[in-house]
């Protein structure tokens, strides 16, 4: 219940109200709310989408008496969002998410105010996505037995968007911090720990919290001495750069990446690049949006 | 009891007088406060990006202007702008604000924090102007007249005890 309030807590009174009146069983296992202007209050639970009434009863189909959201709430929203300083925000604003405290994601979408190809800002927010964070303690453990048998070594967790990639990455971060590896986390979106949780962490784990993440690996490699780098979602050249550097320094990485399946991996250049001398000791697949957290395959280097 | 009566009549004439004159230069203090206050609001978003409730904490102090105070003792749930008026309402006459200082300083609220860091200092810089010119007549006012009402007070009072005595 506590983690739903922490990612509800902006929201107008109105809405809040429906949200926290959810019955305490389904709150527990809500993964994301919907705010859209002039449409009715969606959450996802148990992987599946439903539409709330005015009593917070759940329900498969919309119909013309769900109350629906102003598009007054939905710009009031985010301005509490921002909690009234848009300023302080700036560099999500323009990536489109801001996290919440307890790691929860808040994506967003607006009319972009742009300079040429540059976003200055947004304006006229229509929609918000609230992702709530959780946390699944023990869901990387088969892989870490097997870590733990076969030794230690560069970790790429694949899966679809929603499959639990960050919760994924928690656990295992966690469980290598609990195991006396020096962890060092690069947390540039909040998400894995953010700097305001109370996510379990072990004791042996740095956070760089909000860093770009190509600047945290070198800082972390520089400074902290780290057996094992974890980073969510790698994306540009910088980062594939910083973490091949990181690589032929003899520090294990544990990062995430967005794909279903093998073939769309390697069809992945960053995947490419990274991997061209068989750098990752193990690639975990997870099952998908339905079974969050949930390994669907482990693949080792010797076996490809 | 006449001379009672004469002694509390000139005392509240003088008293009367002096409060116009400190008014007026209570009027001077909190403006030139808020002057500063745009400033530290503008460098603190440029280069410390603090939220606002954070802000606000930090620049209210017993140097600040006394609706700043008012303003982190309301409850967080009300709206920002909400919050800002109220305050200035509420603390108008300990403040001494006439009402064109008010009307400067709720549209800066209405303002604070809903644009980015640029619009944000405009927005410091367009209001501190406005005010400064508010400040500069009140300076002018009160040279032309704050001593004025002092020694007008002290005469009348004066010259109430001799008249009535």
């Amino acid at each position: 219940m506590k983690r739903i309030e922490e990612a509800i807590s902006f929201l107008p009174a109105r809405i809040y109200c429906i949200l926290k009146n959810i019955k305490a069983d389904v709150v527990e296992n809500i993964s994301e709310i919907r705010i859209r202007k002039d449409c009715p209050i969606v959450i996802k639970y148990d992987g599946k989408q439903f539409y709330l009434d005015g009593n917070s009863n759940l329900l498969f189909k919309s119909n013309d008496h769900l109350p629906v959201v102003s598009g007054a709430e939905v710009e009031q929203s985010f301005i509490r969002l921002c909690e009234y300083s848009v300023y302080s925000h700036a560099d999500d604003i323009k990536n489109g998410f801001i996290t919440l405290k307890g790691g929860h994601r808040v994506g967003f979408s607006a009319t972009a105010v742009r300079d040429g190809e540059k976003i200055l800002s947004v304006k006229k927010v229509s929609s918000l996505n609230i992702r709530i964070a959780c946390e699944y303690i023990g869901c990387s453990k088969e892989l870490f037995e097997i870590m733990l048998h076969n030794g230690f070594g560069n970790v790429l967790i694949a899966g679809e968007p929603s499959s639990g990639k960050t919760t994924f990455l928690r656990d295992l971060a966690r469980n290598l911090s609990a195991q006396g590896l020096n962890v060092s986390v690069i947390d540039e979106r909040q998400e894995l720990f953010g700097d305001d949780t109370d996510f379990q962490k072990g004791h042996c784990l740095d956070l760089y919290s909000s860093y770009p993440k190509h600047l945290a690996v070198q800082c972390a490699i520089r400074t902290m001495n780290p057996d094992y780098v974890v980073t969510d979602e790698i994306g540009d050249e910088r980062e594939c750069k910083a973490i091949i550097d990181g690589i032929n320094c003899g520090v294990d990485f544990a990062m995430s990446i967005h794909c279903k399946n093998i073939d769309e991996l390697n069809s992945k250049e960053i995947f490419r690049r990274i991997d061209s001398a068989k750098k990752f000791d193990y690639i975990v697949f997870l099952k998908g949006k339905n079974d969050a957290g949930t390994i669907s395959e482990i693949i080792k280097a010797n076996e490809r | 009891m006449r001379r009672l009566l004469v002694l509390i009549l000139a005392q509240a004439v003088c008293i009367f007088s002096f409060s116009v004159s400190s008014r007026s230069k209570r009027r001077i203090k909190n403006l030139e406060k808020c002057v500063l206050m745009f400033d530290q609001i503008e460098t603190d978003i440029l280069f410390s990006a603090d939220n606002i409730y954070g802000l606000i904490m930090k620049i209210s102090d017993e140097n600040s202007p006394g609706f700043l105070n008012e303003f982190l003792q309301q409850p967080k749930s009300v709206p920002l702008e909400t919050r800002w008026s109220k305050s200035l309402e509420k603390s108008k006459h300990h403040d001494c604000f006439k009402s064109e200082d008010l009307r400067i300083l709720k549209s800066f609220g209405k303002q604070l924090g809903v644009t980015d860091a640029d619009g944000q200092v405009k927005n410091c810089f367009a209001h501190k102007k406005l005010l400064q010119n508010n400040l500069s007549a009140a300076l002018r006012e009160n040279e032309k007249r704050g001593n004025l009402y002092t020694t007008l007070g002290l005469l009348s009072s004066i010259g109430i005890i001799v008249l009535l005595i």
